[in-house]
C-alpha cells in the first residue's frame, strides 16, 4: 500500500515540478489571451448583430473607415485621440472620400495593393485554388489571379450588396437599407416594390428578384475605376458612421462566390436572403470561413469554447505585434480570476461587483474608473394604458378591483413625481459602487456636441415635490385611494431588483396607502410581459449601433421606435407621436452639426417635461489586466479589443 | 437470455416518449410571447421585429402535439434541430462535447470503483478499526461536500496558491499545438487516447495534469456510496458459512477474501458502479463547469436553462437510453457473476 502511496506521491511531485519549471516572467509573451463571457454567434459581417461576433470581424476585417482610438493600458491612460466625432474617422480602407452638397452621394477612393488572408492562385491545371498569402514565396505571389484575393472597388461594391440582399431577420442590416434604399427591411423594399406583402422572399421569381434588383440595389452603390459611389435614397447625417460598423466590412468578392454565396446575379439573389430565417447562423456561408485584409487571420472557432487567431504577417500596415490572440470563453468568474492571477490570462472580464477581488492583486492593474462617457443608456419606463386582463401580477386594489389603475402614468405629473422619487445618489452609492454619474437621456452624453450639458434637465430624489404632485393627482383620488403596485425584475438581476427597491421604499414612506410589491420572475415572464404591455414598469437599456444622436433619438422617443410600442397606445398617441416624430425627422433632414444640435437639445428638454422614462445613472467604464499589457485601444464604440496594437512587455 | 435483452430493449420507445412528453407538456405551459422569448435572449434582437410575425413564423401558436410531431418528423430524417446555446448543429455539439465526458467519466470510474471498492472491502475486513473508521468518515465528508465546493477550493489550493493543476482541457500552447498546427491528429476527441495514438508524450502529460483535479474532486465526492456498499456487502458475506468452512480449511486470510467473499460480495457493487458511470456519462455538469470542460452536461445544463428545446430533446433521448442500457447491461451482469440469478 505504501508503494502505491509513493507512486502517487513522485507523480504530483513531477508534475508539480513540471508546473514549477514553466514559472517565467511574462507567461505566453506571444499570445494574448482573452478570457470573457458571451458566446461569438457567427463570422459572417452582414449576418453579425452581437458584440462577441463584432469582435471577430474586427479583428480579422475591416471597413472603410475607422475610429481612433485612445490608450488605457497596464502603463495608463491616454484619451488624447480618441474621439466619436465623424470628422475624426480615419481612411482605413478608404484613402479619401467627399460628400455631395445634398448629403446624397459618397464617393469613396479605395486604397490599392491590400490583399486579403486568403489569395486566388491559378494551378497547373488551370484552375483557382485559395491559398494562405503568407505561405506564398515571392516566385509563388506571380501566380496569384488578379482580382482575387486582391482588394478592388468592385469588392466593396458586392460587399454592401451582398449584406443588404442578406437581410437577416433580427440582423443589423437595416441600417445599410434605410439609407440606402429608403426601407427598413428587404420584406418592406419588396412591398413596396410589387405593391403586395411577401412573407418569403425565396417565393420570388427571377423577373421580380431581377426588378428589384436593378431598381434598389444596384444603384445604391456602384464601383468606378478605384471608386465606390453610395447613392443614399434620403439624407442621413449617421451614414458614414454606419460604414464603420462590422456590418461596413469588405469581402473579397470573387472568394466568397467561391464559398458558395450570392454569385452577383441580378435575377438570383434570393436563396442567400435571410439564411436560417436569422435563428440559424450556420446557414450562411460565412458562418465559420473567415477571409478579411485585418490584422489578424481565423485560425480556429471552436464554437462556444475558444477562438484562436494568428496574425496576419503581410498585413499592409505591417504586422501586429503579437502573434497570437485566444478568446477564451470562461463563464465561471473563479477560473477567471485564478487565470488573471496566474497570468495565464491577460485579460479579463471581471463583472463590476468582483472589483473587490482584483484590486491589489500582484501582477494586475485596475484602471477604474475611466473617464470615458458610456454609447449605452438605460432607464425605467413607464406604460400607459397597462393590460389589466390576464395580467397575474397586477394584484387587487381600489382601482375597479385592481391594485393600479391603467392609465397611471397617462398622468405626467405622476411621471415626474415617480422620477423625483428616485433616489440617485442612493442608486449611484449601492449599484455603481459610487463609480457612477447621474444622465439624462435620450441622448447620451458621450455625443458631447448634442448632449444638453444643463442641469435643469436632470431630476433630483426631491420627495416634497413629488408629494405635492401626487396629492393633485386624479384630483385627490391617487392619494385617497392609495394603489397597489408591483414592481417586476428578471431573477438574477441585482441592479433592476434596487432600483424597484428604491422606488418602493420612497413611495411607501411619502403615503401608507401607496403599497409597493417587488417580485422576481424568470427572463422569459419578464420578456413576455414586456412585450404584452403588461409591466406599468420595466427597466431596459440600449446599446449604440452607430455612433449618432439619431440612434437614440428612434427607440425612446419615436412612436414607430422599439420602445414606443411597449409603452402602452397612449404614450404613442399622446407623447410620442405628437411631440417626438417630426423633431426626430428634423434631425435627420440636415447635415449641418449645428442645426441637428439644436433639434436634439429640444428632444431633450421636452423628455424632461413630459417625464418619459426614469433615467439611471451611468457606471464609469473599467479596465482589470495584467501589468504587462501594453497598447490596449479603447473607444467606446468598439465592440471589444482591438488587437492590432497591442503586445506584452515590461518597460 | 435474448429473449429477455429483446423485452427488456422494447421498453427503450416507452422511457423516452414519456420523457419526451414531459418536456413538451412543460414547454408547452408557456403562453406563446413567453415561448418567444425562449428563443430571444436580448431585447435588442428584437428591433424592427414584429413579435407576432416571428410567433406565426414559428408555430408558437400551435398546439403541442403538432410541435412534437414535426420534431419527430425531422429526427427521423437524421435532423436533430439547431442548439442556439451551443451555437451548433445538435449532432455537432454532441460530437464535440461527447468525448470529453467520456474521458472525464472513464479516467474518474477507475479511482471511483477501485478506490471505493478497495476501501470498502479495507474497512469491512478491518472492520470497526482505525483505518474503518477514517475510511467512512473520509467518505462521509466527501459526500456532504457539495462538488462546488470541493473544486473550487481544490482549484484556489491547487492553482491559485501551487500553480499545479489548472482548470481547462489544456494550456494554451499545448492547445494551439493540438488544434491549430496541424500536426496532431484528433482521431477520438478523447485527448489523452489521441495523444497515445499519436506517440505524443508531451501532450498527454498536459491533457493528464489537467485531469487530476476533476478527477480527485469527483471521486472524492463520489466514493462515498460504493465504499458504504461494498463494506456492507463485504460484512454479509464474511458472515456466510462458506468462509467460515474456508478459513476452517486452513486457508490463508488474504486468499479467504480474494478468492471466495470479494467475488460474492461485489454482486450489489457491480449493480451501484455500473449506474454509478452512467450518471456520470450523463454529464457531470458542476465539474465540467467549474474546471471549464467543454462536456455535454455543461451544454445540457445551459439548455435547459434557456429552454434550448433542440438540445434539450436530444439530450434526454440521449440519457434515457443511456439509463436504460445501463440498466439492461448490469443487470446482465449480474446473471453473469451469479449463477444463481436467473434472467426470466
Amino acid at each position: 500500500m505504501w508503494k502505491k502511496f509513493g507512486f502517487v506521491l513522485a507523480v504530483i511531485a513531477v508534475f508539480g515540478l513540471m508546473a514549477w519549471s514553466q514559472e517565467k516572467p511574462i507567461k505566453n509573451p506571444d499570445t494574448i489571451i482573452y478570457a470573457t463571457i458571451g458566446p461569438a454567434e457567427t463570422c459572417d459581417p452582414a449576418y453579425a448583430y452581437d458584440t462577441a461576433s463584432g469582435e471577430i470581424i474586427f479583428n480579422t476585417y475591416e471597413t472603410l473607415v475607422f475610429w481612433p482610438y485612445g490608450v488605457a493600458d497596464a502603463k495608463g491612460v491616454d484619451l488624447t485621440n480618441m474621439s466619436l466625432d465623424p470628422a475624426k474617422l480615419q481612411p482605413l480602407l478608404a484613402t479619401e472620400w467627399t460628400v455631395s452638397e445634398d448629403g446624397l452621394t459618397y464617393t469613396f477612393t479605395i486604397r490599392e495593393g491590400i490583399r486579403f488572408h486568403y489569395v486566388g492562385v491559378k494551378k497547373a491545371d488551370g484552375s483557382i485554388e485559395w491559398v494562405d498569402y503568407d505561405s506564398l514565396s515571392p516566385e509563388e505571389e506571380k501566380n496569384i489571379v488578379p482580382g482575387y484575393g486582391e482588394l478592388t472597388a468592385e469588392d466593396v461594391e458586392y460587399s454592401i450588396e451582398r449584406a443588404m440582399l442578406q437581410d437577416r431577420d433580427g440582423g443589423p442590416i437595416w441600417m445599410l437599407l434605410e439609407p440606402l434604399t429608403g426601407y427598413s427591411s428587404m420584406r418592406d423594399l419588396v412591398k413596396a416594390a410589387l405593391g403586395k406583402k411577401v412573407d418569403d422572399l425565396k417565393t420570388l421569381t427571377p423577373e421580380e428578384q431581377a426588378m428589384i434588383y436593378k431598381k434598389y440595389i444596384d444603384p445604391a452603390v456602384e464601383a468606378e475605376g478605384n471608386k465606390v459611389i453610395f447613392h443614399l435614397a434620403q439624407t442621413y447625417p449617421p451614414f458614414i458612421t454606419i460604414l464603420a460598423g462590422s456590418w461596413g466590412s469588405v469581402l473579397d468578392k470573387e472568394w466568397t462566390i467561391a464559398q458558395g454565396d450570392w454569385d452577383g446575379k441580378a435575377d438570383d439573389w434570393a436563396k442567400w436572403w435571410n439564411p436560417g430565417g436569422g435563428e440559424v447562423p450556420e446557414k450562411s456561408p460565412l458562418f465559420k470561413a473567415v477571409n478579411g485584409t485585418g490584422p489578424f487571420k481565423l485560425k480556429r472557432w471552436d464554437i462556444g469554447v475558444e477562438i484562436d487567431f494568428d496574425r496576419f504577417e503581410k498585413y499592409w500596415r505591417g504586422p501586429a505585434k503579437i502573434k497570437h490572440v485566444v478568446i477564451k470563453k470562461l463563464d465561471e468568474w473563479s477560473d477567471r480570476l485564478l487565470l488573471l492571477k496566474n497570468g495565464e490570462a491577460d485579460i479579463v472580464y471581471v463583472p463590476s461587483q468582483y472589483l473587490p477581488q482584483v484590486e491589489g492583486l500582484e501582477g494586475v492593474v485596475v484602471h477604474d474608473p475611466i473617464d470615458v462617457p458610456q454609447v449605452a443608456l438605460r432607464a425605467m419606463f413607464f406604460t400607459a394604458p397597462v393590460v389589466l386582463e390576464g395580467n397575474e401580477f397586477i394584484g387587487e386594489g381600489p382601482w375597479d378591483g385592481y391594485g393600479i389603475p391603467a392609465d397611471l402614468f397617462a398622468d405626467v405629473n405622476v411621471r415626474k413625481a415617480f422620477c423625483m422619487l428616485f433616489d440617485y445618489d442612493a442608486f449611484i452609492e449601492q449599484v455603481l459602487m459610487g463609480k457612477g454619474y447621474k444622465i439624462h437621456g435620450p441622448i447620451p452624453k458621450a455625443f458631447d456636441w448634442a448632449y444638453k450639458d444643463d442641469p435643469s434637465l436632470d431630476w433630483n430624489y426631491d420627495p416634497q415635490k413629488a408629494k405635492e404632485l401626487l396629492m393633485k393627482a386624479r384630483n385627490g383620488e391617487l392619494w385617497e385611494k392609495g394603489f397597489n403596485l408591483t414592481i417586476l425584475y428578471n431573477q438574477g438581476n441585482a441592479e433592476r431588483q434596487i432600483a424597484a427597491e428604491i422606488l418602493k421604499t420612497n413611495l411607501e414612506a411619502l403615503n401608507p396607502k401607496f403599497r409597493v410589491k417587488i417580485q422576481a420572475v424568470p427572463w422569459k415572464t419578464y420578456l413576455s410581459y414586456l412585450l404584452s404591455g403588461k409591466m406599468p414598469l420595466f427597466i431596459i437599456g440600449w446599446l449604440a449601433d452607430y455612433p449618432d444622436p439619431n440612434n437614440f433619438a428612434v427607440p425612446f422617443v419615436a412612436s414607430y421606435g422599439t420602445f414606443a410600442a411597449w409603452q402602452g397606445e397612449y404614450m404613442v398617441e399622446n407623447v410620442f407621436k405628437p411631440y417626438f416624430d417630426d423633431l426626430v425627422k428634423q434631425g435627420m433632414a440636415t447635415t449641418d452639426k449645428a442645426k441637428r444640435a439644436e433639434v436634439y437639445y429640444k428632444i431633450q428638454e421636452l423628455a424632461h417635461d413630459l417625464a418619459i422614462d426614469i433615467w439611471l445613472p451611468q457606471r464609469y467604464p473599467y479596465r482589470v489586466m495584467r501589468d504587462w499589457v501594453r497598447g490596449w485601444p479603447i473607444n467606446p464604440i468598439y465592440p471589444g479589443p482591438y488587437f492590432y496594437p497591442m503586445y506584452k512587455a515590461y518597460d | 437470455m435474448i429473449a429477455y435483452i429483446v423485452r427488456r430493449l422494447l421498453l427503450l420507445p416507452i422511457v423516452l416518449f414519456g420523457l419526451l412528453f414531459i418536456v413538451f407538456q412543460m414547454y408547452n405551459l408557456l403562453d406563446p410571447f413567453q415561448k418567444l422569448a425562449v428563443f430571444v435572449p436580448d431585447v435588442s434582437r428584437l428591433k424592427n421585429v414584429d413579435p407576432h410575425l416571428l410567433i406565426k413564423e414559428y408555430g408558437l401558436d400551435k398546439p403541442w402535439w403538432y410541435q412534437f410531431g414535426r420534431w419527430l418528423n425531422n429526427v427521423i430524417h437524421g435532423e436533430f434541430g439547431w442548439s442556439k446555446t451551443a451555437n451548433r448543429d445538435v449532432l455537432d455539439a454532441f460530437k464535440r462535447f461527447l468525448p470529453q465526458t467520456v474521458e472525464l467519466t472513464l479516467w474518474a470510474a477507475i479511482p471511483i470503483i477501485l478506490g471505493g471498492i478497495w476501501l470498502g472491502q479495507l474497512s469491512a475486513v478491518k472492520q470497526n478499526s482505525a483505518i474503518d473508521q477514517f475510511a467512512r468518515v473520509f467518505a462521509v465528508t466527501g459526500w456532504s461536500l457539495p462538488t462546488f465546493v470541493a473544486g473550487i477550493l481544490g482549484l484556489f489550493i491547487f492553482y491559485g496558491l501551487l500553480h499545479w493543476f489548472p482548470p481547462g482541457r489544456l494550456s494554451t500552447n499545448v492547445g494551439l499545438y493540438v488544434f491549430t498546427s496541424g500536426k496532431f491528429h484528433l482521431y477520438t476527441g478523447i485527448i489523452t487516447l489521441d495523444a497515445i495514438l499519436n506517440w505524443n508524450w508531451w501532450v498527454f502529460a498536459d491533457a493528464l495534469r489537467h485531469l487530476i483535479l476533476p478527477v480527485v474532486t469527483l471521486s472524492y465526492v463520489s466514493w462515498a456510496l460504493l465504499l458504504r456498499v461494498t463494506r456492507s456487502s463485504m460484512l454479509e458475506t464474511l458472515r456466510q458459512e462458506y468462509i467460515m468452512t474456508a478459513r476452517a480449511k486452513g486457508l490463508p486470510e488474504r486468499v479467504v477474501i480474494k478468492r471466495h467473499a470479494r467475488r460474492n460480495a461485489l454482486i450489489p457493487v457491480a449493480t451501484i458502479a455500473g449506474l454509478t458511470i452512467a450518471g456520470l456519462m450523463g454529464g457531470l455538469v458542476i465539474t465540467e463547469t467549474i474546471f471549464d470542460l467543454p462536456g455535454i452536461g455543461r451544454w445540457a445544463a445551459n439548455a435547459a436553462r434557456q429552454f434550448d428545446m433542440p438540445a434539450l430533446l436530444a439530450y434526454l433521448l440521449f440519457s434515457g437510453f443511456l439509463i436504460v442500457i445501463a440498466n439492461l447491461t448490469v443487470d446482465i451482469l449480474y446473471a453473469v457473476i451469479d449463477p444463481r440469478v436467473r434472467l426470466e
